[in-house]
């Protein structure tokens, strides 16, 4: 609930030393290296040099290459079943450090590589010969062998005339320049007709104008010996292997399918590496020292110290200077009440490291806001246990474990407030009892009262009077921005700007209290509402940092800006009572929907039609709404809430640490 | 029968019908424009990166729920006329143009907002083909025009409820 104080880490170790300290500092987690300070000015500093890069780029090559292994797995293996819902499984320490494993699994990678490579190689290979065969079916006709060459007596000539041509007329132009020639039909597609034609040498001249004229022009056809018919069997044969063998080696992919998750370790250690070799490229080396500058939190301080007592270094740690805090990375310390809203936190920005953390602030309201709009104790049940069940199969981790964790806390407080509001699917109890013709079941707050029994009916009941709801919707977030700004009041407190603090914050304080006075009609003196009076006079001081004119124009300006923006985000709130109705509205139009078909018919038949349409239209309102409450509750936070105090713009701390996506670390003690 | 007489035993029904079917018919309008620009915008990426049709129908499908609003609206303000319990007939001209008034909102808010939200749908689709991880921020910026809907099915809604 608080951000954690940083220290500057300044280290000097022997470069003998360096990779089991990196690897210490990976195992601990608590040290984020980063880019040592600019120091070129020094001429000592300056004959610093960096490490090599060569075993990072060796650790990249090694995850591309898992990765693509991966890749290919996923593509030609067998279908891998399990889904989302498939726990990583655990593993310690050593086993993703263990070496030998890590070099079985790049081995396989290269295996699986070349597979891949080769399977591409097979498919263009298929390709090149469907292109030879398209090329040779026009000439399947033919029974002459497609190498057939002129003699000195004889011209032979492969060619085409357009499929328009008429070959008839052709044959006669030719017939009336000779006798000796010939001209073979082999084939015809859409484009084209496809001749052979021979002639005697002596009347070569005369019939060469002829072909001209009629647009034939010569194939290429090089390179065949045989007939087309040949050739062609020969290409299928060669398909057929390729095609065998195409399966042969998809099959042999299919074989690493258990490897997967050997792979999959791979790619997590791979990934480790990587980590460890970017921040060793960020120290300066001497030739036998090196240098190292970092941030590490406060609270792990003494651990870090005690384990860098076994290494040869020197080392110093300093608080950051006011100046540095832009620079300071930002951790949030928190609870696991708290934890889940840092998702929320994040998504907005970090706040600065002077701010404060917003988590434990926003954790009620979010909770609340989110409850009030969702309100449904049907609905609220199934968030919290589907959300309970990912939790409890899966262990997501990251903003996706937060957002679980956020949403099972959610799903909880609308089911409450659902039950107290009188959301149950909507009015799922009233209109199904009233299809069946049976008396309204009587639960306290989830029925409308009869009047009779005496059971309390909704504390709120947005359907038949939604102007309260209105009203409590607003009077919440009237609470939440006052939250807002006694935070803000703290801040500058805190500073040491107490009469800011005042002026800026505790003016509009008594602007409301004013008013509150004024509407009860409490506290007038004389007939004039004297803390109003006060609260609209203490505006004056808006006016305190501008000179001359200004100090009119600050003071116009605060007003209408406090006005516009209280007044306006305090209206920003009736979207609690908008949202919890439509929910309601279109929950109750799906069971009147269903109930409708079902009301004629023998309960044996409408029982099932209405559930079915009330099982689709639930599970899309629930969906809708999720969604949709979801955005509206953290736009709240956003804009209204955080508008009143927050700093943003803190950068994340990253330290050097294990951080696995396809595993997780036994915790060892 | 005169034309007053035509009007007495009509109007209010007709009135009332064109309420429902315009809040109902716009907004499917506006929900069909929204999930085909959406989906255009989808396709496109899908041709060149199918593992992402996940993302996209989510993103094609958020611009439909105006036509949803409308179909409440126009199925309540139905209900309110008495069509269901068979009271219709009765509906006076000024109960029928009360219920035409009330449609309006949700017809004009569903049409245009289904419009507006399929835009930012499609637009969204950019940051799945670009960033499939920050996709969600897209669709945050969707449920920002979603609102405007559904402060159209609020107000319409109130006042079919409570307009007599």
């Amino acid at each position: 609930m608080s951000i954690v104080k940083m220290k500057r880490l300044r280290l000097i170790g022997m470069r003998d030393q360096r990779e089991s300290l990196l690897r210490l500092l990976q195992h601990l987690g608590c040290v984020e290296i980063d880019e040592p300070g600019d120091r070129s000015g020094d001429p000592d500093w300056a004959s610093l040099t960096r490490p090599d890069t060569g075993a990072l780029n060796e650790a990249r090559d090694a995850r591309t290459s898992v990765e693509n292994a991966l890749k290919t797995l996923k593509k030609y293996g067998p279908k891998q079943k399990g889904g989302l819902l498939t726990p990583r499984p655990v593993i310690t320490e050593g086993e993703l450090f263990d070496d030998g494993a890590y070099r079985t699994g790049l081995a396989d990678a290269g295996q699986l590589v070349a597979l891949e490579r080769k399977i591409s190689t097979l498919y263009a290979e298929q390709n090149k010969l469907r292109t030879q065969k398209l090329a040779l079916a026009p000439w399947l006709a033919l029974d002459i062998p497609l190498e057939t060459a002129s003699t000195p007596e004889v011209a032979v000539q492969f060619g085409t005339v357009a499929a328009s041509t008429d070959l008839d007329a052709m044959e006669g132009a030719l017939g009336a320049v000779t006798d000796l020639y010939e001209l073979m039909r082999a084939g015809a597609d859409n484009e084209l007709k496809y001749l052979v034609f021979l002639c005697h040498r002596s009347a070569e001249e005369g019939c060469q104008e002829v072909l001209k004229e009629y647009g034939f022009s010569r194939s290429a056809l090089r390179g065949w010996t045989g007939t087309a018919a040949e050739n062609d069997r020969q290409l299928d044969q060669k398909l057929t292997e390729a095609a065998k063998e195409l399966e042969a080696t998809i099959a042999q992919v299919g074989e690493y399918a258990a490897k997967k998750g050997a792979l999959e370790q791979c790619l997590d250690r791979a990934d480790q590496e990587i980590a460890r070799e970017e921040a060793r490229c960020r120290l300066l080396d001497s030739s036998t020292a090196f240098f190292l500058e970092g941030w590490v939190p406060v609270p792990d301080e003494k651990k870090l110290l005690e384990q860098l007592g076994k290494y040869d270094c020197c080392w110093e740690t300093q608080d950051p200077a006011p100046e540095d805090y832009p620079v300071v990375p930002v951790k949030l310390k928190n609870n696991k009440f708290t934890e889940p809203l840092t998702t929320i936190t994040e998504m907005y920005s970090l706040p600065a490291y002077d701010g404060v953390d917003p988590n434990g602030l926003m954790a009620p309201f979010y909770i609340f806001f989110f409850g009030f709009m969702f309100a449904d104790l049907g609905y609220g049940l199934i968030l919290a246990g589907a959300c309970a069940f990912i939790n409890w199969k899966v262990r997501p981790k990251g903003g996706f474990g937060q957002l679980i964790r956020l949403m099972i806390m959610c799903g909880i407080s609308s089911a409450v407030i659902g039950f107290f509001t009188g959301g149950f699917f909507s009015d799922f109890l009233y209109q199904f009892t009233n299809m069946l013709g049976l008396p309204q079941p009587v639960i306290p707050f989830l029925s409308v009262p009869d009047g009779v029994t005496g059971v309390p009916g909704p504390l709120l009941n947005v359907m038949g009077d939604p102007m309260t709801v209105l009203v409590f919707a607003l009077a919440v977030g009237f609470v939440q921005i006052i939250v807002g700004m006694i935070v803000k009041f703290w801040m500058l407190c805190r500073d040491g700007q107490v009469v800011d603090a005042i002026l800026d914050i505790g003016t509009w304080w008594v602007i409301f209290i004013g008013i509150g006075l004024f509407a009860a009609g409490i506290g007038n003196v004389a007939g004039y509402p004297v803390v109003l009076i006060i609260g609209c006079l203490m505006l004056l001081g808006q006016g305190r940092s501008a000179k001359g004119f200004g100090k009119v124009t600050a003071i116009i300006g605060a007003v209408y800006n406090g006005v516009t923006g209280y007044f306006g985000d305090i209206l920003s709130y009736s979207r609690l009572m908008v949202m919890m109705l439509a929910g309601s509205v279109i929950g109750q139009v799906f069971n009147i929907l269903g109930a409708m078909p079902g009301g004629g018919l023998p309960p044996a038949i409408g029982i099932p039609i209405f559930f079915v349409i009330f099982i689709i239209g639930h599970a899309f309102n629930i969906g809708l709404n999720v969604i949709g409450t979801y955005v509206h509750t953290s736009r709240l936070q956003y804009l209204e809430f955080f508008k009143q105090f927050y700093k943003e713009g803190g950068r994340p701390w990253r330290p050097l640490n294990i951080a696995t996506k396809y595993v997780d670390i036994k915790e060892e003690q | 029968m005169t034309f007053g007489e035509f009007l007495t035993q009509y109007a209010g029904a007709f009135f009332g019908f064109l309420g429902a079917a315009l809040a109902a018919g716009l907004a499917c309008v506006g929900s069909a424009k929204g999930t085909g620009l959406a989906g255009e915008a989808g396709a496109g990426l899908l041709a060149e990166d199918p593992s992402q049709f996940s993302k996209c129908m989510i993103l094609q499908v958020i611009p439909g729920t105006q036509g949803l609003y409308g179909l409440v609206i126009g199925f309540l303000a139905l209900m309110k006329m008495g069509l269901f319990s068979g009271t219709v007939g009765e509906l006076t001209i000024a109960q029928g143009l009360i219920v035409l008034a009330a449609c309006l909102p949700m017809a004009l808010g569903g049409l245009l907002s289904g419009i507006a939200q399929g835009r930012v749908a499609a637009a969204s689709v950019g940051i799945v083909a670009k960033n499939p991880n920050d996709w969600s921020k897209g669709m945050v910026l969707c449920i920002i025009v979603e609102f405007y809907a559904i402060l159209s099915l609020l107000i319409s809604f109130l006042m079919i409820m409570f307009g007599f």
